[in-house]
């Protein structure tokens, strides 16, 4: 399909609109008078980014495949409008704000329990934050360094790691998977090791350039460990975003603190693939069968444009890594620490399509039945007399298994590349029949009940869990 | 004619009715219903700035003044609602739950429930054939004691109804199908009812 990508990408920012609009309502009532005009302010800043949007959507539907130039300037131009979007996020702490779902909770408790026991932290704080960021802090250290800098001495010293997420993204779990990330940098202990590993660090690096290794060492530990923990949906999160940013500096571009998004998202590809961690799509789309190869090529074709046309001052400090030494010392690492044998059967590929038959029809995906075992029981069932031991023998074939954490969440993010985001662009970009402001009604509905259903899904599962003792 | 376990099991089996997640299967399944249990999601109602439903508001004014009448809260798994002696609010069942056109249902509560006080449903507890989505619990506490409700309790049961024939316009695709299509609660929609606009347009002429 023509300008594919660039399609997504209008749907992806429309989406962030509608959930800003979503959260702006959700908070707001009518018994809270006092905020009105704020939130009006903001739903009518909302109004023109949008308006912005609906005229690239016009401009996209009119132009045959872009050439090189017309991409770059368009991807230059969403990554634009979505950093307007994300100043915009930063004045949410002008409105009343609420705490965080407890879905969220427990989607951090099913991480952590990943860790062994002496290595897990017992909790994890979670903050909504008016940045449209994902990042972890030491909530003590912080307060403590305020203190200390006013020469008030700190009164405690225990830990409070705690893992900040946009307050947009609070009830929308596909993008909570870069939480997981973020518990990686909780795990002080085997960073700790992986540093001290003379395959990684050899002596010969010093100063800057060592410091700078090994923040990205422990970047690149934090995204094995969410790859581990959540499949191809964590890179399919992580590429959303940095797709829809690299108009502006490409993904090739490093810093201090973090490698660049082309190494962490070919690191992260190599990983799943070397582990056959792949999650098939109902039919391949673009040449691509499975979840996060989807996501990779749409990032590696993407770069091709920026690569060209982007001339920005690279870093220069940027270590020279071996990147096999590299993701193989970590791979072990995060192998070893995280108790999950996490190799996809035909069995698992079975699993999930069942989910995403019942997710596309609005069924929530906390449990999953053994079709097989149900087909046999059903032709088994006598059409008349039916004795004890034949209801017997069909109840237990009724029993259903419950489904885990990253079975829910890749379903997930399945059903939104099948399903979401064709009917999105089909409604965007070929229906001439309802306005503008009809189109994002309907795309907000279906994001909303998604959501309803995947949060439903991960409390029901967890109870499932609690309940099986 | 009220199904007995072996057609409710069949219905089942052969994806008719759907309840999921199915816990224990053997447990919930009873001789004449399936029990079905207590979701995370309560909406109960805020009184301190409502004196009464103001049908003379306009659709949108009314809709946030039964937006403003109630506040939602999502419990954790093991954490639980307490609701007190008297006190009323809509919760809604872990399970989703559909039905095909010729089978309607009735929700009820368990007498271990019934027992210390516990209304599930105050008067609307009937379903109708084709509906999908989770069931709303009107819970009131009649008992004396305040109650511990932890979600993932089995509070309630479903018995199913089987129709002489098939619907010809399910619930789902009948015009004014509030609830369907639900995870959790909702609020009451009246002012979607037809009556409302017959008495809007009354008050509005009666004030000329």
């Amino acid at each position: 399909m023509e300008n594919q990508i660039e399609k997504i990408l209008c749907i992806e920012v429309l989406e962030k609109i509608s959930r800003m609009r979503r959260y702006l309502f959700s908070h707001y009532s009518s018994s809270k008078t006092e905020g009105k005009e704020v939130v009006g302010l903001f739903l009518n800043s909302l109004n023109a980014i949008q308006g912005n949007l609906e005229s690239l959507i016009k401009y996209i539907k009119s132009t045959d495949q872009f050439n090189p130039y017309e991409k770059a300037t368009v991807s230059r131009r969403i990554s634009n409008v979505f950093l307007t979007f994300i100043q915009l996020h930063e004045q949410l702490q002008l409105i009343y704000g609420e705490w965080v779902r407890p879905e969220t909770h427990t989607f951090l408790n099913e991480i952590l329990e990943f860790f062994p026991f002496e290595r897990r932290q017992s909790k994890i704080n979670v903050v909504l934050t008016n940045d449209y960021m994902f990042f972890e802090s030491n909530l003590t250290w912080l307060f403590s360094a305020i203190l200390n800098n006013n020469d008030i001495a700190p009164h405690s010293a225990e830990e409070n790691p705690t893992v900040f997420l946009p307050k947009i993204d609070h009830d929308n779990p596909l993008n909570w998977t870069i939480l997981a990330h973020e518990c990686g940098h909780t795990d002080a202990k085997g960073i700790e090791k992986l540093l001290s590993n003379p395959k990684l660090l050899s002596t010969e690096i010093t100063g800057n350039i060592k410091i700078i290794f090994e923040n990205w060492v422990e970047e690149i530990y934090c995204d094995l460990i969410a790859t581990k923990t959540l499949g191809p949906a964590y890179l399919a999160s992580f590429c959303t975003f940095v797709l829809l940013i690299s108009g502006i500096e490409g993904n090739e571009l490093s810093n201090k603190t973090h490698p660049s998004n082309v190494l962490r998202i070919n690191l992260i590809q190599e990983y799943l693939e070397s582990r056959n961690i792949k999650i098939p799509l109902k039919t391949s789309i673009g040449g691509n069968s499975d979840l996060s190869s989807y996501y990779y090529f749409m990032v590696e074709n993407y770069n091709e444009t920026s690569r060209k046309y982007l001339n920005p001052d690279s870093f220069q400090d940027s270590p020279n890594i071996d990147t096999t030494v590299l993701l193989d010392t970590i791979s072990e690492e995060v192998d070893d620490i995280i108790n999950f044998n996490f190799t996809l059967t035909k069995e698992d590929f079975k699993r999930i399509d069942s989910l995403k038959e019942r997710l596309s029809k609005g069924i929530t995906i906390a449990s999953f039945q053994d079709v097989e075992k149900l087909r046999e029981a059903q032709n088994r069932y006598p059409k008349e007399k039916v004795e004890l031991r034949d209801l017997n023998e069909a109840k237990e074939s009724l029993q259903e298994r419950r489904a885990k954490l990253w079975e829910i969440i890749n379903t997930g993010w399945i059903n939104k590349i099948e399903n979401i985001i064709p009917s999105a662009i089909q409604l965007f970009f070929e229906n001439e029949e309802c306005l503008f402001t009809e189109k994002m009604e309907i795309l907000s509905n279906v994001l909303q009940k998604n959501d309803s259903i995947l949060l439903k899904s991960i409390e029901s599962s967890e109870i499932f869990k609690i309940m099986e003792g | 004619m009220v199904l007995s376990d072996k057609e409710i099991v069949r219905e089942l089996l052969n994806e008719k009715i759907i309840v999921t997640p199915l816990l224990r299967a053997k447990k919930q399944i009873g001789s004449s219903s399936i029990d079905v249990r207590l979701g995370t999601e309560f909406r109960y109602i805020k009184t301190a700035k409502q004196s009464h439903f103001d049908l003379s508001l306009t659709i949108r004014e009314i809709r946030e003044q039964v937006d403003s009448y109630s506040e939602v809260v999502h419990m954790q798994p093991m954490q639980p609602f307490i609701l007190h002696p008297n006190d009323f609010v809509l919760a809604s069942t872990l399970e989703y739950i559909q039905l095909p056109p010729g089978i309607a249902g009735r929700l009820e509560g368990r007498s271990t429930w019934g027992r210390t006080g516990l209304q599930v449903h105050s008067t609307a507890g009937f379903i109708d054939p084709g509906f999908k989505g989770s069931l709303t619990y009107e819970l009131h506490n009649m008992g004396k004691l305040p109650l511990p409700l932890f979600p993932g309790i089995r509070i309630g049961q479903i018995s199913f109804h089987r129709m002489e024939t098939d619907v010809v316009e399910d619930y789902t695709k009948k015009e004014g199908a509030k609830y369907a299509d639900t995870t959790g609660t909702k609020n009451p929609l009246f002012y979607e009812d037809y009556e409302y606009g017959v008495i809007q347009k009354f008050l509005a002429e009666r004030r000329k």
